[in-house]
């Protein structure tokens, strides 16, 4: 033993430590299994969900529901179902109509963002350095995920706050979360909306007077879509239908982004990614642009 | 299967060594055919057939054109010249318009070597199928090399070598091979990602620099870690393949560059190409044009795209350059050839980097901004990036100092420390691997 290890003092060190992994590892799996888990992770790493710049007149094809309008001014009905009440003062909680939560929509300039929080992973990072919104305040961390948004690490990548800390110090008046991406790997859609709805009582709680946006997830280029069995856009798709069902038309809005990225197949327009997910820095403007175009008047939105 | 999966290393690498030292001398070269077989099989069924299949046809080519002997040298010419052909087309084929086979540019050119030096009479025609086909198989220069040439390696066929510290020092190499790949190369290559994910559009000038550097550091780590890691495990066996990386950043010319990096590659283009058209033994002219064959068939024999042959061609002009009189200025003011290959060297990296001219075009006006700004360019990119990625640049450029490696690898002095410095880099890498996606090496394409 002693001449094995003169001679080959690197073999020897590593067998001996690959032992004791394997007998760890052994034990480690033995007690592992009692526990039981959610389905796969897909093993999302640091990737930002991808941030889908919406590009061209697509935005005006799927967004007829955002009406542009001032924040005095009248707003202008769809023209299917709002025959005669094209009036201000339409309540936002009437629930028969579809389409409320859309019809809500209007334009507004940018200060309307001055008391807002964005939360979100790498794409809201992204969204901070090249969207153009310097009056806003940013939640963001790589990789950040609904199912541990309020825990440690999760911190932001600027100021280092947890997201509960700069829920607590600061009142916003409206915020802005996009997440989902990461989370494709885990959990069926139902675990997924389970913990976003929790996610946004405890917002709720700590912002009782903010305005909540919840964005779509973004989709994936085409190549990425057809290859990938986690990350594509049908999964994609019905993961924000979940979404969509968690807004209430009252103080929680659902945020159609995805719609501003999305080509006639419903996959991110290649140009604006280089690697199928995230978006490129020039194209966030488009974000930046839609967000400006469809944001609900406070006067419209009712809090408990 | 790659080197860098933990299957390898735990499982295929340590049965196959065990099996080869353990088995009697005249199986020995069947546990490197099988586990060749099975490592390249693993990986594609169709890519080990097609290998087989050239093995058996270059075998029976090798001794259709050697059993003409003197007596019928113009058949023989032909019928080497056709084996040449019919090599060099399917090699062709693949590149241009198939889905490229693993180590199909490697073993080409290595076949392509042994029927050259049987045709010259430099090395004797192998008349075992199976020690041939063990030889093109031999799994550790399988994927991405060393090219190397048939004597350089048949040696060992013959008279095995088992000993412990060859067990040792390959393992040693294979072990900082490894690092360089999983903790430098794959790590690096997320910044240089993070160019195209930003869009070269809107990246800095400070930050297309980083990233150029980035991409080179990616480049020297994960080629040369492959390579360590292929001499290593050769080392193993018994086998001393050769080293495809010389300290090539410690050059004062691109001419310098180019015999250290990448070397195996080197001198066959030389030995099979440069010299048979008559070097530089024919006069300056002929010497710029044989230098500018050898350097447009490097440029394809990377890739059959427009960017690889201007590749080639701005390191020929480079070459040219310095054989008529830049070299001569280089070497007399090594500081001055030291900056210069600094500079341009990643400068021509982006030519293999970047597959679209647009894109091409883009990144350099970022990296020579003099006609404007990009769009919406965020100026703090580079600060961000460059202080998270600080380590692993700072670690890169410290390794290509000659320095380094050769303490850890060469010498007999400190054994203590560098055991131990590699046993905890191993060991790094192993965790590495296990916690993140795999990057598949860069050169495995080829």
């Amino acid at each position: 033993m002693k001449l094995f290890l003169r001679t080959c003092p690197l073999i020897a060190i590593t067998l001996m430590i690959s032992f004791t992994a394997a007998v760890f590892l052994g034990a480690g799996t033995a007690l592992a299994k009692s526990v039981p888990s959610e389905s796969a992770s897909a093993g999302v790493s640091s990737c930002s969900p991808p941030s889908s710049v919406p590009a061209d007149p697509v935005v005006s094809t799927e967004t007829s529901s955002a009406k542009e309008c001032t924040s005095a001014a009248s707003r202008i009905s769809p023209p299917q179902s709002e025959a005669g009440v094209a009036s201000e003062g339409r309540s936002a909680d009437d629930s028969s109509e579809p389409e409320t939560e859309r019809n809500l929509f209007c334009a507004s300039d940018r200060s309307y963002f001055n008391d807002a929080l964005f939360i979100g992973d790498s794409l809201t990072e992204d969204l901070q350095k090249y969207g153009g919104l310097e009056g806003a305040s940013f939640f963001t961390h790589v990789g950040l995920n609904i199912y541990q948004l309020f825990e440690k690490p999760q911190t932001d990548a600027k100021t280092g706050a947890t997201l509960r800390q700069m829920l607590q110090s600061h009142r916003y008046g409206k915020i802005y979360v996009l997440l989902g991406i990461n989370e494709m790997g885990t959990g069926t859609t139902g675990y997924f909306a389970r913990h976003y709805s929790a996610a946004l009582s405890v917002i709720r709680e700590l912002q009782p007077k903010a305005i909540l946006y919840v964005q779509s997830i973004l989709p994936v280029a085409a190549e990425k879509s057809d290859e990938d069995p986690v990350f594509n856009n049908p999964r994609i798709r019905e993961r924000n239908e979940a979404l969509r069902a968690l807004a209430n038309g009252r103080n929680i809005f659902y945020f159609d982004l995805a719609a501003a990225f999305r080509d006639e197949s419903g996959n991110l327009p290649q140009k604006y990614s280089g690697d199928d997910v995230h978006i490129k820095a020039k194209y966030y403007p488009l974000w930046t642009d839609y967000l400006l175009k469809n944001t609900v008047p406070s006067k419209e939105v009712v809090f408990p | 299967m790659v080197f860098s999966d933990l299957k390898f290393i735990f499982i295929f690498l340590p049965v196959s060594v065990a099996l080869y030292y353990i088995v009697p001398k005249k199986l020995k070269n069947y546990i490197l055919l099988v586990g060749s077989l099975l490592f390249y099989g693993l990986g594609s069924w169709w890519q080990a057939g097609l290998l087989a299949v050239d093995t058996v046809f270059n075998y029976c080519m090798a001794g259709t054109f050697s059993a003409q002997g003197e007596a019928h040298p113009r058949r023989r010419r032909l019928l080497f010249w056709l084996t040449i052909i019919m090599n060099t087309a399917v090699l062709v084929w693949f590149k241009c318009c198939g889905a490229i086979p693993v180590g199909i540019s490697f073993y080409t050119f290595q076949i392509l070597a042994y029927q050259t030096d049987v045709y010259r009479g430099e090395c004797r025609r192998e008349d075992s199928l199976m020690r041939f086909a063990t030889y093109l198989f031999f799994f550790p220069k399988l994927q991405e090399g060393p090219i190397t040439r048939y004597d350089e390696v048949v040696g060992n066929f013959y008279r095995p070598i088992c000993r412990a510290e060859n067990l040792e020092e390959g393992f040693r190499i294979f072990a900082l091979g490894l690092a360089y790949k999983v903790l430098l190369a794959d790590k690096l290559a997320g910044l240089w990602r993070q160019l195209s994910v930003i869009g070269y559009d809107s990246v800095s000038t400070p930050m297309a620099w980083l990233g150029m550097a980035a991409y080179t550091l990616e480049l020297y780590f994960d080629f040369n870690g492959y390579s360590l890691m292929a001499v290593g495990i050769g080392k193993m066996f018994g086998f001393s393949l050769p080293q495809n990386f010389l300290f090539p950043y410690s050059s004062v010319s691109v001419s310098e560059f180019y015999r250290r990096w990448h070397a195996t590659l080197g001198t066959w283009f030389r030995d099979y190409v440069y010299i048979p058209l008559g070097g530089s033994r024919k006069g300056m002219a002929r010497t710029i044009g044989n230098l500018l064959f050898v350097w447009l068939l490097t440029g394809l024999w990377h890739g059959m795209q427009w960017n690889f042959i201007l590749w080639g061609i701005s390191l020929f002009v480079l070459i040219a350059l310095e054989k008529l009189f830049l070299r001569r200025i280089l070497e007399k003011v090594p500081v001055l050839g030291h900056v210069y290959v600094l500079f341009v060297i990643p400068l021509t990296w982006m030519l293999f980097a970047n597959r679209n001219p647009a894109d091409l075009c883009t990144f350099f006006s970022r990296l020579f901004p003099f006609a404007g700004g990009g769009s919406n360019v965020y100026a703090g990119d580079w600060l961000e990036y460059g202080l998270g990625y600080a380590p692993y640049l700072l670690a890169g450029c410290l390794f290509l100092i000659p320095a380094f490696e050769r303490f850890l690898v060469n010498t007999r002095k400190h054994r203590v420390v560098t055991t131990v410095f590699l046993a905890a880099l191993f060991w790094i890498s192993i965790y590495s691997i296990h916690s993140s996606a795999e990057n598949p090496f860069m050169y495995l394409q080829f």
